[in-house]
């Protein structure tokens, strides 16, 4: 809920003329973006590519969006078209399945077709990713409960009070401090 | 709720639109090192959900934005934008110029067809009736026509007299000599034409017949 408020709140600047807000939105959606196109792109320096063609296209387009939809739904369809075109415009293998873009984000077909060949690239990532869960277990437990209900749940603010039983305010310190903590392992391998 | 990053965390998550969030994401919009921070915010949420790729990039959105800052601002300039609403909110502009400006490009375009077209179509006529005289022509260039095989000729009085019905090119199809020349035309083309690719028609079975 509140992050649809804010998705909106950006893009009402960025259509003002605040590049700004638009890099928000990029740092916001860039995972789930290329995420979603390496569903439709076996290979992961062209899903970057295609990506980088999405937000450009929907930068583009910004001024034509009206909100009719949410920011994240019309952004997913500019990648998924435009991954889809990407495959056209290069010829290659042509997809002998159908992925509705609704679906795409939970699809797991053709992964073993993807390019695997990326040895530091691919070593950062688990990196990445083996620093968050190493950082999530070492939280207390009262941190850990407030960030996987945040961020694995879904759960509001207000949700989370009730769960935890604990004021709203408990709730934001708690989640700020362990995005915190795990922030602070996490810097060093991204600067 | 002090601290600028916890703000920004409470923003990411929970965003009400009331004066002191817009004046967080003022302060982010302004600071590179926010945005950062909120990139990383972002990052561990994604981890967590594994909505990341296989491979992350860590200079993604910095690639993106060196290409968005060549891009032009979407919104226009303050001056252009005050010119075309000038222009757009006055009646006179409107009411007077566009009109005026519609009947100078439609006579601009007749002057043109008339003094390119006429000489060609009508050469020795300066009288200005080029257009029935050309058609006129044409009727009895057609009959004039002959056909390769049983050709048939039909005379340019009864052309003209279609012509004064004003029906130009409707010519009396119930006359027999019409209905000859006309079927002898269909059986040339269908014997000529590429319709029947490699197919040699062994009988004469097209003809045109107006009584059905």
């Amino acid at each position: 809920m509140g992050s649809v408020d804010l998705d909106s709140e950006l893009v009402k600047r960025v259509q003002n003329g605040d590049k700004a807000a638009f890099d928000v939105l990029v740092k916001k959606y860039q995972q789930k973006v290329v995420n979603l196109v390496s569903r439709f792109v076996s290979d992961h320096s062209e899903c970057y590519d295609v990506a980088q063609d999405t937000f450009i296209k929907a930068y583009r387009a910004m001024d034509n969006f009206r909100g009719d939809s949410q920011f994240y739904t019309w952004l997913y369809r500019i990648a998924a078209n435009t991954a889809k075109n990407h495959l056209a415009t290069r010829s290659r293998k042509t997809p002998t399945y159908s992925v509705d873009v609704e679906d795409a984000e939970h699809y797991e077909g053709e992964n073993g077709l993807k390019d695997q060949t990326t040895p530091e690239n691919l070593l950062l990532t688990e990196e990445i990713k083996r620093t968050v869960y190493a950082a999530i277990e070492k939280l207390p437990e009262d941190l850990k409960t407030a960030i996987t209900l945040r961020e694995l749940e879904g759960l509001s603010y207000d949700e989370i009070a009730d769960v935890m039983d604990c004021p709203i305010g408990t709730v934001r310190s708690r989640i700020f401090r362990a995005r915190d903590a795990i922030d602070k392992e996490l810097r060093p391998l991204l600067e | 709720m002090n601290q600028p990053k916890e703000k920004l965390s409470a923003l990411l998550d929970d965003f009400r639109n009331t004066e002191q969030d817009n004046a967080v994401l003022d302060d982010l919009l302004k600071d590179v090192n926010q945005r950062y921070t909120l990139s990383r915010y972002q990052l561990i949420g994604d981890i967590v959900r594994n909505d990341t790729a296989d491979r992350i990039e860590p200079d993604f959105s910095q690639r993106v934005m060196t290409l968005i800052e060549q891009e032009p601002s979407l919104r226009p300039q303050p001056e252009a934008a005050k010119l075309r609403d000038q222009r757009q909110s006055s009646g006179l502009w409107s009411f007077l110029f566009k009109p005026v400006a519609g009947i100078a490009v439609a006579a601009t375009v007749a002057f043109v067809a008339v003094s390119s077209l006429g000489p060609v179509l009508s050469p020795k006529d300066s009288s200005g009736q080029f257009a029935a005289n050309s058609s006129s022509l044409k009727v009895e260039k057609l009959v004039s026509l002959p056909v390769i095989s049983n050709a048939v000729r039909v005379s340019a009085g009864s052309a003209s007299s279609a012509l004064q019905s004003g029906m130009n090119w409707k010519i009396k199809r119930n006359e027999p000599a019409i209905q000859k020349k006309l079927n002898t035309y269909l059986i040339n083309h269908n014997e000529n034409s590429n319709s029947m690719h490699g197919i040699i028609p062994q009988a004469r079975v097209v003809g045109f017949d107006a009584q059905k």
